[in-house]
Formats: structure tokens, sequence, C-alpha cells
């Protein structure tokens, strides 16, 4: 039975974000589909109204308490947009009737954008998923469901669980102490623009590519973005500070769990950029760094600290507007100041059979500087997006595709002329 | 489809020149007029914004930062044994007014914002019967009445929005309770008129004690969710 008076303190992943999203770091992820005809947004905005209170966790505000902020339910009507030019927009909630995601609609694109206190990509693409089928049956298409739209499974608490306390251990904390890392540099685009660079290759060629190194297709990015950025950037090599990859990985293949809350945590990848690196060397560095911090053990320990820094008394009643404070500071010390770039991938996008016929394509992008992976059919989309004018490194990374045989196809949001405007 | 054929790169993208080396693309061969139509750009074109607002604020800042720069030292030039004079009526609004853009240009919610703005106000025509010849006005008066005016302007959103009955409930408390803090006055100054002192406490006390007796377990509820630890 639907729920009213629901409420949900913000889980432990998400608690920074309301403290630190401004409009040039707006900690917001999106997920497009790409239908095969135009976007009827009527239909959209009745197939988000129809699908939302399916979803609690999205269905959402957040409000202020004295010490944390807390989701409590949003009973507006949710209202579609078109898309805006600028990826992963940071929009206050205030504008969005208190809604913590926006549904945008471009040509034949449905775009999802989610802040990162309501949901990581795993939970957001459920949410797009059931809103696309919805749409589709909303314009006339009969469809099984097949057991994977959560829309369509009936309703388990579970889905709504922080998975981060449940698992939590406090005997079991692991050391989280980081040194700060190597910084990409030099002029940004303006108004917080980010430019977005779409590699779209076939994905049996590359898993062809990456088994013959014997590698996983993570690791392969991983290691090449790593490179690019080492052999382009001419200050790096005189850094003293390491090359820093951080990778966020889905927790839920660690514990089972069928939440639509934030359960994802990075591991990193380091590589000190005064060492002579070759990318077979870098390669196999990167291999040897994802084999060591992918262990459910190693995973569990860094979920128990992080919570552990939640659950202390003296964090506990800290007013909220201190925590705030706190939150801003440790955010540029512990997560900022420590990461050179982000590659999250979210892998293959599975859909019932019925659906694939509508839908041409999938796009996965945490806007600033980052890169996003996700596939879809046969093909996989390489999202890199920079906020940076200087696209040495990612002109390098794509050129090394191309060098390793694969067909590289190019889109972008870039468009003749854009670069007088920025 | 586009091709640079220095790169060896397809381009989905209607673009003229490649992205990389900026070489003029080329045409492929499959590309036929069916596929030329269907080439379109897959996301929107940027448009520049004019964040006006922002720029009126900063230039508020600037001047007023002038203004009250000039105003204290030449009010202090002229007295400096006395410390700040008549320059303090020229800095209070100028503060205000800051405070005030500041607050509506914010992303806060309107009826955070009212709150504030009101809160605001009354501080600042406090503040400004203080550095006055009698405070008594602005003290004994102007603060009790205006905790009066906020907290009758809260119970009227609490009662007529009944959807976010919750919020309101927690706001009309927190007015309540701050309107009930005037009666401290009444002990530790001498307060030539006591009486809007005593209507503000009385007033405030009894808004409180009506949102607990008439909505207990909706706010009890609300409470709990604020205070969680």
């Amino acid at each position: 039975m639907k729920r009213k008076n629901y409420w949900y303190p913000v889980d432990n992943a998400g608690k920074i974000f309301p403290a630190v999203s401004k409009d040039s770091r707006s900690s917001v992820f999106r997920l497009s589909f790409y239908l095969t005809q135009n976007i009827q947004p009527t239909l959209l905005e009745q197939a988000v109204n129809e699908v939302l209170p399916r979803f609690e966790t999205f269905a959402v505000e957040l409000k202020s308490g004295l010490f944390w902020n807390y989701l409590s339910p949003n009973k507006h009507q949710f209202r579609v947009k078109s898309e805006p030019s600028i990826m992963c927009k940071y929009v206050p909630a205030s504008k969005n009737y208190g809604y913590l995601f926006n549904v945008y609609y471009y040509e034949n694109k449905i775009t999802l954008e989610t802040f990162h206190s309501l949901s990581d990509g795993t939970g957001a693409m459920e949410f797009l998923k059931s809103i696309t089928y919805r749409y589709c049956c909303l314009c006339g298409y009969q469809m099984e469901h097949e057991g994977l739209i959560r829309s369509h499974i009936p309703f388990s608490s579970k889905e709504n669980q922080d998975m981060f306390c449940n698992e939590y251990d406090k005997s079991k904390k692991k050391n989280l102490k980081e040194e700060p890392a190597y910084h990409l540099n030099g002029e940004k685009f303006a108004d917080h623009f980010s430019l977005c660079i779409r590699a779209q290759v076939d994905t049996e060629q590359l898993l062809t590519l990456t088994r013959s190194l014997n590698v996983t297709i993570g690791e392969y990015v991983t290691a090449l973005l790593a490179y690019s950025i080492y052999t382009q950037n001419v200050d790096c090599r005189k850094s003293k500070k390491p090359i820093k990859l951080f990778v966020p990985v889905n927790l839920r293949k660690y514990f089972p769990s069928n939440t639509l809350r934030n359960f994802s945590l990075y591991i990193k990848a380091t590589y000190d950029p005064r060492l002579d690196w070759t990318f077979e060397s870098m390669l196999s560095e990167t291999k040897r760094q994802f084999l060591e911090q992918l262990n459910k053990e190693d995973l569990h320990g860094r979920i128990n600290s992080n919570v552990w820094i939640e659950k202390s008394l003296f964090i506990k009643i800290l007013p909220l507007a201190l925590k705030n404070l706190a939150f801003k500071l440790g955010y540029y010390y512990l997560a900022e100041n420590i990461s050179t770039y982000a590659i999250s991938n979210l892998g293959p996008v599975s859909l019932p059979e019925d659906m694939k016929a509508f839908i041409k394509d999938v796009e996965f992008s945490i806007g600033g500087t980052n890169m996003a992976i996700s596939s879809i059919h046969s093909h996989t989309n390489i999202m890199l997006n920079t906020e940076w004018k200087d696209l040495g490194y990612i002109s390098h990374f794509i050129k090394c595709l191309v060098d390793s045989g694969l067909k590289v196809n190019i889109d972008t949001n870039y468009r003749e002329g854009l670069d007088e405007i920025l | 489809m586009r091709y640079c054929k220095y790169c060896n790169l397809h381009y989905n993208t209607p673009l003229d020149h490649c992205l990389f080396c900026n070489n003029e693309l080329t045409k492929t061969n499959l590309e036929n007029s069916q596929q030329m139509m269907e080439q379109t750009y897959l996301y929107p074109e940027f448009q520049k914004r004019k964040n006006s607002k922002r720029f009126l604020l900063r230039l508020y800042t600037f001047l007023g930062l002038i203004a009250i720069i000039t105003c204290v030292y030449l009010d202090l030039s002229n007295h400096l044994e006395k410390g700040l004079s008549w320059s303090r009526y020229v800095i209070s609004p100028i503060a205000y007014l800051l405070f005030f853009m500041s607050i509506i240009t914010s992303s806060k919610k309107s009826i955070q914002k009212i709150i504030y703005l009101s809160y605001l106000t009354l501080l600042f025509l406090v503040y400004l019967g203080s550095i006055g010849d009698s405070s008594v006005w602005s003290i004994e008066f102007v603060m009790p009445l205006g905790l009066i005016s906020i907290n009758i302007t809260m119970l009227f959103f609490l009662l007529i929005k009944k959807r976010r009955h919750h919020d309101y409930a927690i706001y009309s408390m927190l007015t309540s309770i701050i309107g009930m803090l005037p009666i401290i006055l009444l002990f530790t100054h001498r307060l030539t008129y006591t009486w809007p002192t005593i209507t503000c406490f009385l007033y405030s006390l009894t808004t409180f004690l009506g949102i607990l007796i008439f909505t207990p377990e909706a706010t009890k509820e609300e409470l709990k969710r604020r205070l969680h630890l």
C-alpha cells in the first residue's frame, strides 16, 4: 500500500551534497534514453506523474532539520522541461517545486538529471526505465515488462533502505587518509559550461581488445585516461602530487540489495607522475590496484569508516549550520583535493525485449570534468565531459582508441563558433 | 556521417571541422540525402545567460562599501574620540538593503524568505532606534509588536496552507519561541511601557500552546524529523 507520511534521513553518501552544491559543482548526474521518435512533452509529464508515486525515494523534497537534512514526501505535480544547454546543471530545489531531479525532453531524447543526495546511477536508471516504459505505453505500444521495470514490480521497503547504515560494523574500520592529487588546470569555459565528447565504440570490438590485454573495460579505460593525462599535461610530470583517478563501484554486486538509494563507493587508481610510465606499465599497475581494492572486506572497511563519522556523537549533535561548514571544508580536503578525475561505468543497460525496439541509445554523464560509460544494444558510449578548454588529453585518449583498431563515432554538444562566446 | 581523415574519426554531429585537429570534415560515401536529414545535433544549442540580478547585487555591494568607507572616514576624522555617530544612520540602511537583496535573490523557499526578511527588518528598526537619543519606541514598541506581527503571519500561513501544515507548524512554533524572548527585558531592564512586551509574550505563549494542543500528532512527527540525530 502506498504510504503518505514517510520520511528518510539522507543516506550516508548523499549527506554532503546539499551543503557543497552550487553552480560550479552541481552534484547532478544525467541519464538519457534516445527513442525512435520525437518526444511528446504532455505524455512524458503524464508518465512521470504516474510513475513517481511508486518511487518513494524520488517523490521527496529536501528539508533542513536542526542536526541533519532529511527527505520528506513531495506532493506537487511534477513538470517536465525542455533540455537546457548546460549538462548536469545545478537547479535549486526551490525552482523545481522542491524536487531533486529533473526530467527533460529534446527531440527524441528523454533525460533524467538526478541530484546525488537522492540516488546513484543504478537507482536512477531504474526510475528512468520506468518513466520511459510508461511513456511508450502511453504512446500506444503494448509491451511486456519481463520483470525488468521496477514500477511493475510490487513495492518492497528494501528499496528504500540506507544500505550504508545496514552494513555498518564499527569494529571493522579502514583508514581513509588520502594525500592531495594532481589537478587539471588551465582556462575553463564560461558559465559553467561542460563540453561533452561522446565516443561511441562497438562493445564486441572493445571487449576483444581488453580481453587480448587480459584486463576489464574499466581497467583499460582508467589506464588509458591516466596515460593521456600523464603524457599531455606538461606540468603533470613535474608535479609531486600523484594522478588519482576515482572509480565508483556499485556495491550492490558485493552486498546484495535492490535499494534505489545511494549504494556506491569509489576505488582509486594512483600513479606517481615522476616515474617513467608506459601505457603497458600503467595498465598492469591499474589492474594490480583494482584487484587489491575490489574485494568485499576492503569495501566494507571503507563503508564502516564513512558511516562511523556520521555516527560519532560529536558530529551528531553539531547543529546543521556548523555541519554544513564542516562539509564544505571536508569536501575540499577529502574529495575534491584528492581526486584528479572520476570515471564511472554504468555497464550494460538491461531492457525488456519489446522495449529495446523503441530505444536507440543510452547516455550517462556526470557533468563537470569526468568520464561516464554506458552500454546498450551492441555499442558502448564513453562520455568525456570537460570544463577545461585544453582538450589535449581527451584528443590523446580518443586517438589511442582509434589506434587500437576501434571504429570511433563522435557526438558532441560543441557547435561551430561556440568557442567565441565561451 | 562526417569523417576526419587525419584523426580517423567518424562524426554523427553535423560539424564542419574536426574538434581535435580543426581540419575540414569530409562526407562519407555512406552519406545519402536521408542520412543527411537524420543527422542532427543531439544537444540543444548553448545560449549565453544574462545574469543581470547577480550583476546588480555586485554593483550595489561595491557602491555600498564605498559609501560606508567614505562615511566612516568622514565621521571618524571629525570626532575620532567619540566614535561613530551620524555615519551609523548611513551604514545601517545600506547593510540592511544588502542583506535584503541577498535574501531575495537566494534560492530559499518563499516562506523562509518571508521569515528572514521579517526578522531582518525588525532587527534594522530596533538598531535604528537604539542609535538615536531614545530607544523606547524601538525596544518597547517596535520589537514586541513586530514579533506579534510575524507570529500572526505564520499562523495565517499555518491556517491557509493545509498541505504544508507540518512545516508551518514548526515555523510557527519557532517564531512563537522567539516572540517569548523579549520578556527577559522585563526582568533585566526598566521598561517604561511594559504592556507591549507582556502582550507579545502572552500571544506567543498562546500560539505555542495552541499549536501543541491542536495539532499534537503532526507536530510531534515533524519535530521528530527535524530533531533526528
